[in-house]
């Protein structure tokens, strides 16, 4: 089974009541995914049902640092910072939830009901144009409000990432890329930006750490969702998506997760029934989740997705993308699941159907807990770690600056990153510099002295 | 609201400064010292005043306003202004009464209400 299909189970068992079944498949799939954003999710809106705050504000922050335009996740927040009594921040994120255009209608009335209004009473503000029309696929319009918006809250990551999306739409790959690294210092885990860097990095001519990077995304993706959405709108691209990963819940879960299924097959047993038996399931997970956006576009093939204004591309796109697609569809059907024997290790779709890169990526993905737990971390201070370790000194420098630029209120780390820098003979000179100049921004002239004096003197030794 | 691009622009354009740096309080100086430290001069001078600036006021002998000094061939003149710095070098010829007003005007006409 999927970890899509998983989570649809999960959601499924919560809205009919079964907490506990909701919570057992939940702990299964974050057992094998620990950031798996739906999973997160559930687990967040359990806690909310239990009045456990806390718990369900962690699982928010996580879900909404890996997808920060999630409309459900920030609707939650707004209702456990309404229990809490921060009237401001709960209207923010309720506020927030409706910029973000939910598909789901009880979503919206609950963040409606938090900013107490009519929804024809709602001003329609610069963010919402701005995803109306990166949803419309028109991406000039799009950057255009997006722009107003950042301006209008610039501590907004949601809408910092839609700007980045209509720069990506419109092919300005390296405005794009600056968008992605604010977007990636908010939130580290942001899986959308993550795809666009790997996507900019491969058409730079760096494919390989392209792909590194969009493998890492599986680790909180196991499905890759995002990537093959963002990715399938492309006629063509040099990345390969990693094939999807699948996870067994055990008989006993998926049994109660609907009355109507019949115990797992047994090997040799006729799979005909369990065809039958498994499609009642999934069309009583339609039902309940059918407004769901994600459910809706985890349930067709990627060429069908819905929001995507490039359908017809897709089905038009280069074999990779088609082929995933293919497989994807393939994949959704729950009676291969029931077929296949009981594994607790996570499957890999079929050999001759994944490419060598994608089956390391899918290991990987489908590591263990202690893997998994691990997590990926997209910000812009692991990416210029990352860019020193393979030596490239050009690229660490730009995103080194960038970093300098953005004046990151975490004073010290910048201090480490830029300390570990000087280090390299390669970077000294410059580092040296954007340490003075990070000095000068925090209020240190001495220090900030020293450091330019170190950066002249390597200057002066190179010219020698 | 002002650039420190734009500011630095308008000091260039006063009679004799050959090189101007300028910054607000928390900001990276910018600017172009006449090609003296190429891209570190307008930091390490700027830097290099802002010590002085510590130390004096560690001594508790106030906040300077304004630092002048002259080498063997050239002026320079810092200045501070609400939430703007700036330092001008020029030429034995720079008329520093003349800049420093100029500067002084240029510096409180971008300076914003209630910094």
């Amino acid at each position: 089974m999927r970890p899509s299909e998983a989570a649809a189970l999960a959601r499924q068992a919560l809205a009919d009541g079964e907490s506990a079944l909701a919570g057992s498949i939940t702990e299964r799939l974050l057992a094998e995914f620990a950031s798996y954003p739906p999973a997160r999710l559930v687990r967040a809106l359990l806690a909310e049902q239990a009045n456990d705050t806390d718990a369900a504000l962690d699982d928010l922050r996580a879900v909404t640092s890996s997808e920060p335009t999630n409309s459900e996740a920030r609707a939650a927040q707004a209702r456990l910072f309404q229990r809490r009594g921060d009237t401001d921040r709960a209207r923010m994120a309720a506020r927030q939830s409706v910029e973000l255009i939910p598909n789901e209608p009880e979503v919206l009335e609950s963040a409606l009901e938090i900013l107490n209004v009519e929804p024809d009473a709602l001003e329609t503000s610069a963010a919402v144009l701005a995803r109306v029309h990166l949803n419309c696929g028109w991406p000039d319009l799009a950057e255009r409000h997006a722009r107003v918006a950042v301006s209008e809250s610039p501590e907004r990551v949601d809408v910092r990432l839609t700007l980045a999306e209509a720069l990506w739409r419109l092919g300005r790959l390296s405005a794009c890329e600056a968008e992605c690294r604010v977007v990636a210092d908010q939130a580290e885990e942001c899986v959308r930006a993550a795809v666009m860097r790997a996507h900019i990095l491969s058409e730079r001519g760096r494919t390989a750490e392209g792909q590194e990077l969009l493998d890492r995304i599986g680790r909180i993706d196991p499905e890759f969702r995002e990537a093959r959405e963002l990715l399938g709108t492309l006629e063509v691209h040099r990345l390969v998506l990693p094939g999807v990963v699948e996870i067994d819940l055990p008989p006993e879960l998926v049994r109660q997760s609907n009355g109507t299924v019949e115990p797992v097959a047994e090997p040799g047993a006729d799979s005909a029934p369990v065809e039958a038996q498994t499609a009642d399931g999934r069309e009583g997970q339609a039902e309940t989740l059918g407004d769901s956006a994600v459910q809706d576009q985890l349930s067709q093939p990627v060429e069908d997705l819905p929001g995507s204004e490039d359908q017809v591309d897709t089905a038009g796109s280069v074999a990779v993308t088609g082929e995933e697609s293919a497989v994807s569809s393939e994949q959704l059907r729950l009676d291969e699941v029931a077929e296949e024997p009981v594994s607790l290790d996570a499957e890999e779709t079929p050999a001759g159907e994944v490419p060598p890169v994608s089956s390391d990526a899918a290991a990987e993905a489908a590591a263990p807990t202690d893997e998994a737990d691990v997590g990926a971390d997209f910000s812009t201070f692991d990416w210029a770690r990352h860019l020193i370790e393979q030596s490239e000194w050009t690229e660490a420098e730009r995103v080194l600056t960038d970093i300098v630029t953005a004046n990151d209120p975490d004073v010290s780390r910048v201090d480490g990153l830029l300390l570990e820098a000087v280090a390299h003979r390669e970077l000294r000179g410059s580092a040296w510099k954007l340490l003075g100049d990070h000095y000068m921004q925090t209020g240190r002239p001495q220090a900030a002295a020293d450091a330019y004096l170190r950066a002249a003197n390597v200057a002066g030794g190179s010219t020698e | 609201m002002t650039s420190a691009a734009d500011l630095h622009a308008g000091i260039q354009r006063l009679p004799g400064v050959t090189g101007a740096a300028v910054w607000k309080i928390g900001e990276i100086p910018t600017g172009d010292l006449g090609g003296h430290g190429g891209s570190i001069g307008p930091g390490l001078l700027s830097a290099s005043i802002g010590t002085m600036e510590q130390a004096v006021e560690t001594m508790g002998l106030g906040q300077i306003a304004e630092i002048w000094f002259v080498t063997q061939d050239t002026q320079c003149l810092a200045l501070r202004s609400g939430q703007w710095q700036a330092v001008v070098i020029g030429g034995l010829d720079l008329d520093v009464d003349n800049v420093r007003d100029g500067l002084t005007s240029l510096l409180a006409a971008n300076d914003e209400p209630g910094a």
